[in-house]
């Protein structure tokens, strides 16, 4: 019966016509940014003076140094981090309301930390290592021209039609029916509202994520059939806390997981604010108005709670300043598990409690 | 005879908040109680806003009640709500269905939403040795001949009329063989020949397959026809409830009365200056509307000298006369 009830919805939900659409801006836009990447990157090694081969690691998040040069970083970031705290303290809660560095000096200086520490004790000196930052890994592609970098862009620029598929797909589930009355004749049948809503949830879940791994799969095979993995020693730092190595695929990885859980999160958005108000604009709008509103929840320092920011992991797995202020991977793991399983629970609580038609 | 559907001090409040101000409370069903019976036909007739749609959506469990309690078939709809809706089929305010497949595709997704229990019928053992699929490709077959929608059943709904939206609406309302049937203005959007074809379907079902049918509608020249009894709400409360015959008799009393008597003119002079009444002629015959009895106005006209050359006692009956003026084209 229930698998019924969710075949039932996935067909519902699924509309070929949008699909398509979706697919022909999926492919046409990546012929375009494709054709002009390679154009930009082509035109950066011709600029930085054709010494850069492809695959090589001349990247800029690359460390190289000598024992003594280790030691004198720890040094140098362990007194930058004093004096961040310090003026963290005098600053109270200003330090989280800094909007120009929409980022975290502590976690930064944290992250270095980790990091020398990790070289000093792996006596990792005079060796080229690759730092993961999200932003700076992706733009070493220009320079670089690797796999890792190309897919990680490629998935940025993407995410966009992701989230609006995300959108078109939750935000109807429940107002669509509401709208046309075929909620009616679905409810007079021997179900319960929870099982529908469960129905609903799993196939706004399916077909986002069908979406996801199509998008997905391209990207990664067009990169790695193109470029080659960068070469180096890959160095991550989890949550500023600890150093650990990892190939370059882990980074696409983290940023795969990235543009997963923001999707995820935007489908689950717009299901519960399209039931909550019965209008599908405001399933598309609120959302969407949420991540609008993200730089304006900096200035007021709250921007590590915000929902659409939460989702945010691959800032945890790099030595970058891309933590917010305040932020860190602990705080952000259960306000998403908070978002995601506050709204799917409100979501059934207002599919059950309201009177339909 | 079984009881397929019990109310009990029905209550249904919406509240209304308008800004800060006190929140403001319509009590739109005020402690109903009824029953219905199987092969029964109700009537669920009231003005607009009376609370009948609101009943109607609290008995298929579409909007919850604030108090009291209704069962079908024994199951309590709250409680019980899984058990409770096999027993029930229904078309609601209108009867809305996914426009862009067939209606066919239509009833084959929510024949799929029943269990196979309720599907078998005990008396047709033959179903049993079929699948699910099978059985549910049958029953869809079924209800689409019964109202007379397979010849149309690939089209998609959204290009459907009106009528056949609503053949299609109970159509789905009978894909489980529900005990109930709830129907919201089963007629409109029909022409005189779907309702007819409607109303004798309704009947045959309460009639043959014993179930027990809530018909609201503001047609009572069709209910009339249709039921077995009547409910009359007002104001959210049951305020009549009457067999049919009962009905027919104290429709204020009145009826429209045809005469045709050799002199009409002087016949309903006549009429005028003896009973007070205010006769129209239309060629040989009198129009009268009245609650003076047939026989009383016969008899005076007779006495009086009057050949009284044909009586009618008149019921609105336009399909019939739409079914002779067709009857050709047909």
């Amino acid at each position: 019966m229930f698998k019924q009830l969710y075949l039932g919805e996935l067909k519902k939900l699924f509309s070929l016509k949008t699909a398509i659409i979706m697919l022909v801006l999926f492919l046409a836009g990546y012929a375009i940014v494709g054709f002009s990447m390679n154009a930009v990157s082509e035109l950066s090694i011709t600029n930085l003076g054709s010494e850069v081969e492809e695959g090589s690691a001349e990247l800029s998040n690359v460390i190289r140094v000598s024992e003594s040069e280790a030691q004198i970083h720890l040094g140098v970031n362990r007194t930058l981090l004093e004096n961040a705290e310090k003026e963290k303290k005098e600053l109270g809660f200003k330090y989280y309301t800094s909007f120009l560095s929409h980022s975290d000096s502590i976690y930064y200086y944290k992250s270095q930390i980790a990091i020398y520490e990790y070289i000093i004790e792996n006596e990792l000196y005079d060796t080229d290592i690759v730092y993961y930052d999200s932003t700076l890994f992706a733009l070493n592609f220009l320079s670089g021209q690797n796999a890792g970098g190309y897919a990680i862009v490629m998935l940025g620029v993407f995410s966009f039609l992701l989230t609006i598929y995300a959108l078109i797909i939750g935000s109807g589930a429940y107002a669509n029916e509401m709208k046309n009355g075929t909620l009616k004749i679905v409810l007079m049948n021997p179900i319960t509202r929870n099982q529908l809503t469960l129905a609903k949830l799993l196939a706004i879940l399916t077909l986002i994520s069908a979406a996801f791994l199509i998008v997905c799969a391209t990207i990664v095979s067009i990169s790695y059939g193109l470029y080659n993995d960068a070469e180096g020693k890959f160095v991550y730092v989890f949550n500023a806390l600890k150093a650990f190595r990892a190939g370059p695929g882990f980074a696409v990885f983290v940023g795969i997981l990235d543009v997963y859980l923001s999707v995820i999160m935007y489908g689950i958005m717009s299901f519960f604010f399209g039931t909550l108000t019965k209008k599908r604009i405001w399933g598309f709008v609120i959302p969407y108005g949420f991540s609008l509103t993200a730089t304006l929840a900096g200035l007021v320092g709250i921007a590590r709670f915000w929902p659409t920011n939460v989702t945010s992991v691959s800032g945890f797995f790099g030595v970058s300043g891309n933590a917010l202020p305040g932020g860190n991977f602990f705080l952000s793991l259960p306000l998403l598990i908070f978002y995601l399983g506050g709204m799917i629970a409100g979501t059934f609580f207002i599919f059950n409690q309201r009177d339909v038609a | 005879m079984g009881v397929v559907l019990e109310v009990k001090n029905l209550t249904k409040v919406y509240s209304s908040h308008k800004g800060l101000s006190r929140a403001k409370t319509l009590r739109a069903v005020d402690n109903i109680s009824f029953e219905v019976h199987e092969g029964e036909v109700v009537g669920f007739i009231g003005p607009n806003g009376a609370g009948k749609s609101t009943t109607i959506k609290m008995i298929t469990g579409l909007a919850k009640p604030t108090s009291g309690e209704i069962k079908i078939c024994g199951y309590s709809v709250d409680k019980n709500h899984v058990e409770a809706m096999k027993y029930v089929g229904g078309v609601i305010e209108t009867p809305d269905m996914y426009g862009d497949i067939s209606g066919e595709n239509n009833l084959k997704y929510l024949v799929t939403l029943h269990p196979r229990e309720t599907m078998v019928d005990i008396n047709d053992p033959a179903l049993s040795l079929l699948t699910k699929k099978e059985i549910d490709k049958k029953r869809v077959e079924d209800v689409l001949r019964m109202v007379g929608l397979w010849e149309r059943r690939t089209d998609l709904v959204r290009r459907y009329s009106l009528g056949m939206k609503q053949r299609l609406g109970i159509a789905q309302a009978l894909l489980s063989k529900p005990k109930l049937l709830v129907l919201d203005e089963p007629a409109n959007g029909l022409d005189p020949a779907g309702i007819i074809y409607i109303r004798t379907l309704l009947r045959k079902l309460a009639e043959v397959y014993k179930m027990g049918i809530l018909v609201s509608s503001h047609q009572l020249s069709e209910l009339q026809l249709m039921c077995t009894r009547v409910l009359v709400i007002s104001n959210g409360k049951i305020t009549a409830e009457k067999n049919m015959d009962e009905l027919a008799q104290d429709e204020t009393g009145a009826h429209i009365i045809t005469l045709v008597t050799d002199r009409p003119q002087e016949s309903a002079e006549f009429l005028q200056t003896k009973f007070g009444l205010h006769p129209q002629i239309e060629g040989s015959q009198i129009k009268l509307n009245t609650s003076i009895d047939t026989g009383t106005i016969t008899k005076e006209l007779v006495l009086a000298g009057f050949n009284v050359l044909g009586v009618n006692i008149e019921k609105v009956r336009l399909e019939d006369l739409f079914m002779n003026a067709t009857k050709e084209a047909r």
